[in-house]
């Protein structure tokens, strides 16, 4: 039998609240056939829950506007997040491309870690199964160097790699030009430009991105980056020849 | 090179984990945030500590974004932020200006034209609960008015279920004393 001196206020609040496991649950239920006295210490701590419940819905409608939300870095390039979203799932790998638009912005080149990770992405199948016309390829190529004020169209034949499309990106509201290559070993390979506030022009640097080999420069206004594979020289042979011819 | 993919991977789901916590909390703070003011309100007892709290916990759920996981309960995420703030924080210059843990104020309520008998309960009731101690109302507040279990309130106000129970406990004496079991749906 319980000992009824045993039995709380707090567990007749949990009782009343369906807050107690099932035996103890059972335990009052039994106690409070049999004494009066924690009935009545029951029903002292009887309230009616509904009615209270009821009298604070007017709080909410006391409540003001949802307050003006700062932009932050992570959430300023929302629009296109939401279209590169779109075009990685299309890829596959949907969730993978937030970090495109992670807030790394404020480095100097921090584009190009952007471009990195998205070109990390990318595999073989990714642009060996585009197929288009010639003519395509250069209404594209034209129609980017427009948007950019630049002429791209040396972009289409660059010995040694092949032209695959070229997109529009875009970068803290700048245009990116996305223009995507094969290599002859299969690998997928991209050449990002975007106007650069760079005064003077700088020579072809090699580094290593996001484990790719890549190669970037600026001349004239525009950055360069050149990424794909893991072949240094390669990559600094073919931006030798795009450098000169765009 | 795995080594280099897996580090890739993890930092790609890390930043896309954060922004999508968010833009999520920025989507549905609209929908939660008059019961948020409500807390707020209950808590500091005082319209305008109630904005700031509010105000300052919107803020800081966007700095803390991170640490709040998508498709998880964001009332009880904000409420939590929220009375972090108000301890830490606001409470400490509540009492030094002299308002604040007091009881809550006396609250107009609009009047609906319908039903005056209901707008006087309703008034009963909500200054009773505001003359409760403040840690007893706000548990009032998250188990009997927005129907957290002990376990949820427990968390959101970072004590153990044994002190929820015996504010809860002591809320419910107060209150039946004052506004008794008359009514047959007491529970």
């Amino acid at each position: 039998m319980t000992n009824l001196t045993s039995i709380r206020d707090e567990e007749l609040t949990a009782f009343l609240d369906d807050e107690l496991d099932p035996n103890r649950r059972e335990a009052i239920e039994a106690a409070l056939q049999i004494d009066p006295l924690l009935s009545r210490r029951l029903d002292s701590l009887r309230i009616p829950r509904d009615d209270i419940a009821s009298a604070f819905d007017v709080l909410t409608t006391m409540a003001p506007e949802t307050p003006e939300l700062p932009q932050t870095e992570s959430v300023k390039t929302r629009g296109s997040f939401l279209n590169l979203a779109a075009m990685a799932a299309c890829l596959l790998i949907g969730g993978l491309a937030g970090s495109l638009f992670s807030s790394k912005s404020g480095q100097r080149d921090g584009w190009m870690d952007y471009v990195a990770a998205y070109q990390a992405l990318y595999v073989n199948e990714t642009l060996s199964t585009i197929t288009q016309s010639e003519t395509q390829g250069i209404k594209q190529l034209e129609q980017l160097g427009e948007v950019v004020g630049r002429d791209l169209n040396g972009a289409r034949s660059v010995e040694g790699i092949d032209f695959k499309r070229a997109q529009l990106l875009g970068f803290e509201g700048k245009p990116l030009v996305q223009i995507a290559y094969l290599s002859p070993r299969g690998e997928p390979m991209a050449l990002c430009i975007i106007r650069s506030k760079a005064a003077t022009d700088s020579a072809i640097k090699t580094t290593r991105l996001e484990g790719m080999s890549s190669a970037h420069w600026t001349r004239r206004g525009f950055a360069f980056l050149l990424i794909g594979g893991d072949d240094d020289r390669f990559i600094s042979e073919i931006a030798e020849r795009v450098s000169s011819s765009i | 090179m795995s080594r280099d993919v897996n580090t890739r991977g993890d930092r790609i789901i890390r930043h896309f984990t954060k922004k999508s916590s968010e833009v999520e909390i920025r989507e549905r703070l609209p929908e939660v945030f008059p019961r948020l003011w409500r807390y707020a309100f209950v808590i500091t007892g005082n319209r305008d500590l109630a904005s700031d709290l509010a105000q300052a916990t919107c803020l800081k759920a966007i700095e803390k974004s991170g640490s709040y996981q998508t498709g998880t309960h964001l009332d009880r995420w904000l409420f939590r932020v929220a009375q972090r703030i108000w301890l830490n924080d606001l409470r400490a210059q509540a009492v030094r200006r002299g308002n604040g843990l007091q009881p809550v104020e006396e609250i107009e309520i609009r009047d609906t034209g319908t039903n005056t008998e209901t707008n006087y309960f309703a008034r009963e009731v909500l200054s009773l609960v505001g003359a409760l101690p403040e840690a007893q109302r706000a548990t009032v507040l998250l188990v009997y008015v927005e129907g957290f279990k002990y376990a949820e309130a427990a968390e959101i106000l970072g004590v153990p279920i044994g002190t929820i129970m015996s504010r809860l406990s002591a809320a419910r004496k107060t209150l039946n004393a004052r506004i008794g079991n008359q009514d047959r749906n007491a529970s």
